[in-house]
């Protein structure tokens, strides 16, 4: 088609389109297309020079390749194939896996209301370290010797000398006492104390310069606990 | 003179006179082919980039063009594909758009140095831009490389009826932008 027929054309279809002139408006730099070829093939060099995967694979990979994954996939098929070891079970294999307790209705529906409720409300694990289980077994050796040894020693001649005072202070006994003493009572009164538990802790306290401090964090229900848990030697366990 | 596209495929295919065969259709398609890119795409720049990556493509896939269609087809079907693919990115890229036409084209021909809004070419230009991108590629190819429907429905992949039907739109559309403004 040449150009007079596409003018025809576009007269009958528009006019005023027709008469505007056809005059390419865009320029393109100076030698634009002198250069462009050599542009072109240097480009081309350059993209040509590049490997066009820059990993290898060992010779006769793909030719090896297809008898590999056929391999693999009779290897998953035999897996497959093995016999399922309830089949010579078939009463076991015959019941139910459905679960058979019941649970009130409702139940895991109201515990996630509750979770998403309250979710800072549900006690954590407790978890000792290390440093403070010897706290707590400073605390306990400390609570057992002065309920053994008698706390008159440290309450300043306030009676107690004789061995049923001793005895019904040792059933009697309450953690919260320990707390309530100074650091330098019980520095003294282990120093004074002849025991093996007290000689450790002692040589223990040397190197720990807040005995008071550290028991004072443990609250006495913590004492108590460890106590019933872990008796001293010769000390009754106030539970009976 | 230069060959036939029958020959210089034939020399392309030759290791002796590949360079020589590429750098005759170079030759040949170079221009024609930069300003299908540049009349979509507007900026000189990236019609630049485009046309060099389409080369690149060409050097590579000429051994497999197979001749059952013409090299200037296939050739143009490269250029209108990457040019899309160039619009669609750029549409992608840009969250928000101001002006009346999606990838702001109008802007670009505003932009360009030597644009005068009282010039009916330029106002041509603005209409063409109001044009949906298929019936723009359609007008272009019809307008300006004269190329016939048989032709433009091998590149296009669309039948000659609907582009003499396309062609017709997009013609009317222009015609009524360029009375507007």
């Amino acid at each position: 088609m040449n150009a007079e027929n596409l003018n025809a054309e576009l007269l009958q279809i528009a006019p005023v389109l027709a008469r505007v002139p056809k005059r390419n408006v865009y320029r393109v730099p100076d030698g634009y297309f002198g250069e462009l070829q050599t542009s072109i093939l240097n480009k081309l060099q350059e993209v040509t020079q590049l490997p066009e995967v820059p990993f290898s694979v060992p010779e006769g990979y793909f030719n090896t390749l297809p008898l590999q994954i056929l391999r693999k996939i009779r290897e998953n098929e035999a897996v497959d194939d093995q016999p399922d070891e309830l089949a010579d079970t078939p009463i076991i294999r015959g019941i139910s896996k459905a679960p058979v307790y019941s649970v009130p209705d409702g139940y895991f529906k109201g515990l996630n209301a509750m979770e998403t409720i309250n979710p800072g409300r549900r006690k954590p694990a407790v978890v000792h370290s290390m440093k403070k289980l010897t706290r707590y077994m400073a605390a306990a050796v400390i609570t057992g010797l002065l309920a053994i040894a008698g706390v008159t020693y440290l309450n300043d001649g306030q009676q107690h000398n004789s061995k049923e005072s001793q005895s019904a202070r040792v059933i009697n006994f309450n953690p919260v006492d320990v707390q309530q003493l100074s650091e330098s009572e019980i520095d003294e009164f282990l120093v004074t104390q002849t025991t093996p538990e007290a000689s450790a802790l002692n040589a223990a306290a040397n190197g720990d310069t807040d005995i008071k401090g550290n028991l004072q964090e443990i609250p006495a229900e913590d004492i108590q606990e460890y106590l019933k848990e872990n008796p001293l030697p010769g000390e009754t366990n106030t539970d009976g | 003179m230069l060959p036939e596209d029958k020959e210089l495929l034939h020399q392309f295919r030759q290791p002796l006179t590949r360079e020589k065969a590429f750098t005759a259709i170079l030759t040949k398609y170079q221009e024609k082919l930069y300003w299908h890119i540049r009349r979509m795409v507007i900026e000189h720049e990236d019609a630049n980039d485009i046309l060099q990556n389409l080369f690149i493509k060409v050097w590579k896939g000429l051994d497999n063009f197979r001749e059952d269609s013409q090299l200037y087809t296939w050739l143009y079907r490269i250029a209108t594909n990457e040019s899309l693919t160039f619009l669609d990115q750029q549409k992608r890229r840009k969250t928000t758009s101001f002006s009346d036409d999606e990838n702001g084209l109008s802007n670009k021909i505003k932009a360009d140095e030597g644009f005068d809004a009282n010039k009916l070419e330029w106002k041509l230009q603005l209409g063409i831009q109001q044009l949906p991108e298929k019936q723009r590629l359609v007008f272009n190819l019809r307008y300006y490389d004269e190329m016939p429907y048989e032709e433009m429905s091998r590149i296009l992949d669309t039948s000659e009826g609907a582009l003499k039907a396309s062609y017709h739109h997009a013609a009317k559309k222009i015609e009524e932008y360029i009375t507007k403004n």
